[in-house]
């Protein structure tokens, strides 16, 4: 059995998080959040987020091939 | 240099919105929410509870807002305090969680918008009452799939070694077919898996919920996303939910399988978008 399993809620990635709290839930309009309707907040934050994730993943490995392109072997 | 009181020294405040509880929820203890100025509180309503903290609308108002969801550090800090309010706060026998950045000018503007839905909101805790989401997601590692199949599958090791003896056009078809018939094999391998896992786990589960497979930017390793569920689990029945996955990792470690179980989650996945309907 991995780690993998059952890890402690600190170690849950930020992504597994907020995709749930953004994305998922009751969406209720709050009249404050209304006052905003013209901006989808939660694809302000979904951006916010993949844009760093990708720099993220560019300084941590620079030059990698993305994904579909890697040789099955 | 200003003299005098400064008019905004006194910030606004607003409510913002944590997720809906039964009657009969309690705070277990004070837990700071996502403006750590104040802790989260529940706010009474016509049939159920609402979890609320008040905010400074400085910072959550919608300019703010707009700023602020765009700066990732902020933006973590107030879903990790929005989801430590929903898991630490209240002790509830369901909660329906709002979405992020849910708030509203003060208790009686909640009131208004939300006296209307709460007949709704109490069906669905209903539904939910003694359930919980667990998010299961099952990886593949390419390579060992691979060394699996050319260790077992008598079609791929016969392409394996097709060819060598002819000249380099040969050779180089060979290793084409050999690819196609590998990567062919291997998707219908990942496909069983995800159909059986997905089976295996819905068998402890009340309802289930296939999520997109998150690539490229979204993903979170290096191996391949085979299946991103979500499973409302009634507690009497998690402990053969976990078994089950536990065990179905460990049949399949050797061919490349790693399952990834998160929770116990609110049940995010499971709640009907009211605020959309009407």
């Amino acid at each position: 059995m991995s780690n993998g399993l059952m890890r402690p809620q600190q170690q849950v990635t930020l992504v597994e998080l907020v995709d749930r709290i953004l994305d998922k839930g009751v969406v209720l309009s709050g009249d404050i959040t209304l006052a905003v309707a013209d901006v989808d907040l939660v694809q302000v934050g979904l951006r916010a987020l993949l844009s760093s994730v990708a720099a993220t993943e560019r300084e941590r490995a620079p030059g990698t091939q993305p994904r579909g392109n890697r040789p099955i072997s | 240099v200003t003299a005098g009181p400064d008019p905004k020294s006194e910030p606004e405040r607003g409510l913002y919105l944590y997720g809906i509880a039964p009657k009969g929820a309690v705070l277990t203890r004070s837990v700071e929410g996502v403006d750590p100025t104040s802790s989260a509180s529940l706010l009474e309503l016509d049939r159920v509870d609402a979890i609320v903290s008040e905010v400074s609308l400085d910072e959550f108002g919608p300019e703010a807002l707009k700023t602020n969801l765009n700066e990732l550090g902020w933006l973590e800090a107030c879903a990790r305090a929005h989801e430590k309010v929903l898991e630490e706060a209240v002790d509830a026998r369901a909660i329906l969680p709002a979405r992020l950045a849910t708030v509203y000018s003060g208790a009686h503007e909640l009131r208004r918008l939300l006296e209307p839905q709460t007949e709704a909101f109490a069906t669905q805790l209903e539904e939910l009452d003694g359930k919980r989401e667990w998010g299961v997601k099952a990886f593949v590692a390419d390579a060992e799939l691979v060394g699996w199949l050319e260790a077992t599958d008598d079609d791929v090791r016969a392409l394996r070694t097709a060819g060598e003896p002819g000249g380099e056009g040969a050779a180089y078809l060979a290793r084409k077919k050999y690819e196609m018939h590998v990567r062919a094999r291997a998707a219908d391998v990942k496909a069983q898996y995800a159909e059986a896992t997905h089976a295996a786990l819905i068998r402890h589960a009340d309802r289930a919920q296939l999520n997109p497979l998150l690539r490229g930017t979204l993903a979170t390793s290096d191996d391949d996303l085979i299946l991103n569920g979500a499973y409302l689990v009634a507690r009497p029945r998690e402990e053969g939910f976990l078994a089950t996955a536990r065990e179905l990792e460990a049949g399949r470690q050797t061919l490349g399988m790693r399952l990834e179980v998160t929770g116990p989650w609110p049940p995010y996945n499971f709640v009907t978008p009211i605020g959309e309907v009407g």
